[in-house]
């Protein structure tokens, strides 16, 4: 009798676990035919929070959830999509993912099926290019774009007796040549210096090419005149010794930005992001100018709309939303994002003055920049094919390995790496 | 009866076995993470035994866990020693010895970066200190090894203490009287009498050791991550930090080779499986040896 009991005890527990998961999953289906919620996906650092929350209520039919996914985010998209649950209504692809998710462009819709006409023209054409397949699907509008300038300390340049005026900067440092004996003498009267790291110049150098590291008929170009100078410079850089090698990003970094020991800095409109955060105590002796050989394009970013998202009409309305130039301007003056949207960079916000950039008004240094800056293709094994460089250089910063033997080794092995993705 | 332990088969089945099982067939494949799968038989396993990457991950995998094992193992008995004569406070002190273990390890290794780095770190700072020069800890490979080695070292020390404590505290106290009474030392005893029987528990402390020394990531992963996206998971200098794991993880998660990264992930299996068999001999064998001898 007592066996029995227990038995049916199980039973019943076995069943309930049945029930509730039963429950469960039906709960997640009714989720994914969603009418009710819009879920939107992005990154810290990804879309302006003033912005998110405007979105929040200005669709209250919509119900819209933001999400901010921070870590590896490319990946748990990815995951997303494979599980085939839980795939947001809305998210955002980093710039540097879009070659990626290109490949895979049914798992998006095509928002050229959409009512999308009027709002095209105030994109640049290179950046909806980079969101557009081949055979002309295009999955994402651009929140973003990467103009680059240099940022610099003026406090450490007039204590080097140098001009400290954005205009008397950029001309000091037109070209990567005077840029490097000004940084010379800025290291020879103040012991500080001009570049982060090899890798820095090599990857601010490649991003003012025409070309990457793989073409877009799939040719290797590792070995082409365009990396083989941005090599070149980065090395020269390095003989001149103005190279700190820090890695970006790191606590050195940041305790380098802090203190002076790295008074300028070469990166994008959303690199002031990182300075602000990172060496809060420096407000307002920055100043922005033109990049030393012309500006580069790094980084940009876009919204797209899953296919499985049901009411894309709803989804694209937010998305337009929160690409309007005045969020996007709204984005810019808090975070940095520079906007994708060409009517936004007029807009009366972004003509405020900068108080961390000691009053300047930083929006017309990379308005200058996004118009003069090249655009180029990139491969969706682009990163995996530049590895080895960024690798290599490394090994001269740290090892004293030489330069000659580091890009033979790392041509050879991008070529590696190239042949294996054929 | 089965329902009792059928939540953990479950379980196991759904989040050990299978994808255990699908990584062996992914291994075969070509696979980006999103589009269809590819059939490429052995290639995936072809390269990896021409990978020059793959047998530097290797060799770092190996130096990082000799550097952080037997120093290990060594500080773990002494303190295992001195825990199993503490007369007050025991309790505290096992729990202060534990603690790092239950601590995450991205926040310690965050918190190891920092003391660790190069020109600002508290590391260098105590170096100066004392008159020393800097250490390059995280611009070197062995710099990166050894601070890699350091955090290990850490992590598990006190781990390891509680397990060899438990095993000396199951050592009859007669045997020592009985040492005691023909006129043994504490340090002699502790050479002649503690070590030997407490091989069973080294055994085990060694082979867990292996198992994740072998396998570790996390730790490499956060002292050598870069904001970056230029260069991701690469093993910062000199690819001195970059483990068999982080390899894996480099290939299939920051390059979206998951057919290879499923060959790697098998590679650092039958490695691990190896050397697990090895340090059981090493440790194992001479038992036997001495007490058919």
């Amino acid at each position: 009798m007592l066996i029995r009991t227990r038995r049916t005890r199980w039973a019943a527990a076995l069943a309930a676990i049945a029930v509730a998961t039963l429950a469960l999953t039906s709960c997640s289906d009714s989720g994914a035919e969603g009418d009710e919620e819009i879920t939107l996906w992005t990154w810290p650092g990804g879309l302006s929070e003033t912005v998110t929350s405007a979105a929040v209520s200005e669709f209250p039919e919509a119900d819209l959830e933001v999400s901010t996914i921070g870590d590896d985010f490319k990946q748990k998209l990815v995951t997303a999509f494979t599980g085939r649950s839980g795939i947001p209504s809305i998210t955002g692809v980093k710039g540097e993912d879009m070659p990626y998710f290109l490949q895979e462009a049914d798992l998006f819709t095509d928002l050229n099926t959409l009512d999308i006409d009027d709002l095209l023209d105030d994109f640049p054409d290179w950046k909806i290019e980079e969101a557009t397949t081949a055979d002309g699907k295009l999955i994402g509008l651009p929140t973003d774009i990467g103009p680059t300038a240099l940022f610099y300390r003026t406090d450490i340049l007039a204590e080097a007796g140098l001009p400290t005026d954005p205009t008397e900067v950029a001309a000091a440092t037109s070209t990567w040549e005077d840029y490097f004996t000004w940084g010379e003498q800025l290291k020879a009267r103040t012991g500080t210096f001009l570049e982060v790291s090899l890798s820095d110049v090599f990857n601010k150098a490649m991003g003012q090419g025409e070309t990457k590291f793989v073409a877009e008929n799939g040719d290797f170009l590792g070995d082409t005149d365009t990396v083989r100078a941005a090599w070149d410079l980065a090395i020269d850089a390095w003989d001149r010794g103005i190279v700190a090698g820090i890695q970006d990003g790191s606590t050195d970094w940041a305790s380098a930005v802090s203190n002076g020991t790295l008074p300028t800095l070469l990166g994008a409109a959303w690199y002031q992001g990182d300075i602000k955060s990172n060496a809060p105590d420096t407000s307002s002796l920055w100043k922005v100018t033109a990049m030393p050989g012309g500006p580069a394009n790094i980084g940009g970013s876009f919204l797209t709309i899953p296919a499985a998202t049901e009411d894309k009409e709803a989804a694209l309305e937010i998305i337009k939303f929160l690409v309007s130039p005045e969020n996007q301007a709204t984005t810019y003056s808090e975070i940095g994002n520079f906007p994708s949207s060409i009517s936004a960079i007029d807009a009366p916000a972004l003509q405020e003055p900068d108080e961390f950039f000691g009053g300047q008004v930083t929006t017309d240094v990379f308005r200058e920049a996004s118009e003069n800056m090249p655009t180029n293709y990139t491969s969706p094994i682009d990163n995996e094919v530049s590895a080895p460089y960024f690798t290599e250089l490394i090994n001269i910063e740290s090892l004293g390995k030489d330069p000659e033997q580091a890009w033979d080794d790392a041509v050879a092995a991008a070529k590696q790496v190239w042949e294996t993705a054929q | 009866m089965y329902a009792a332990i059928a939540p953990f088969f479950l379980l196991f089945l759904a989040f050990g076995v299978f994808p255990t099982a699908y990584s062996l067939v992914l291994s075969f494949q070509d696979w980006n993470g999103l589009g269809a799968p590819e059939w490429v038989g052995t290639s995936n396993f072809e390269r990896l035994f021409t990978d020059g990457t793959f047998w530097l991950a290797v060799r770092n995998t190996f130096v990082i866990f000799v550097l952080s094992t037997f120093p290990m193992l060594a500080i773990a008995i002494t303190i295992a020693a001195m825990l199993n004569n503490a007369v007050r406070y025991s309790t505290a002190f096992r729990i202060a010895y534990f603690v790092p273990n239950i601590t995450s390890v991205v926040a310690m290794a965050v918190l190891f970066g920092s003391i660790f780095s190069d020109n600002f770190g508290l590391a260098n700072a105590a170096l100066n200190a004392v008159g020393l020069p800097d250490i390059p800890w995280l611009s070197t490979p062995l710099g990166i090894q050894v601070t890699i080695a350091i955090l290990i070292t850490y992590q598990w020390t006190g781990y390891n203490a509680i397990i060899l404590l438990a095993g000396m505290q199951s050592i009859g106290t007669e045997i020592y009287e009985a040492a005691k009474l023909d006129g043994a030392g504490p340090i002699r005893s502790f050479f002649w009498m503690t070590l030997p029987l407490l091989r069973p528990t080294i055994l085990f402390v060694l082979v867990i050791s292996t198992i994740t020394g072998l396998q570790s990531f996390t730790e490499a992963q956060v002292l050598t991550s870069t904001a970056s996206t230029t260069n991701p998971n690469s093993g910062g200098a000199g690819q001195g930090g970059l483990t068999m794991v982080l390899y894996f993880y480099q290939q299939a998660f920051s390059y979206s080779r998951f057919g290879y990264g499923a060959a790697i992930a098998w590679g650092v299996f039958l490695i691990v499986v190896v050397f697990t068999i090895i340090s059981w001999r090493f440790v194992a064998g001479r038992r036997e040896d001495k007490l058919s001898g």
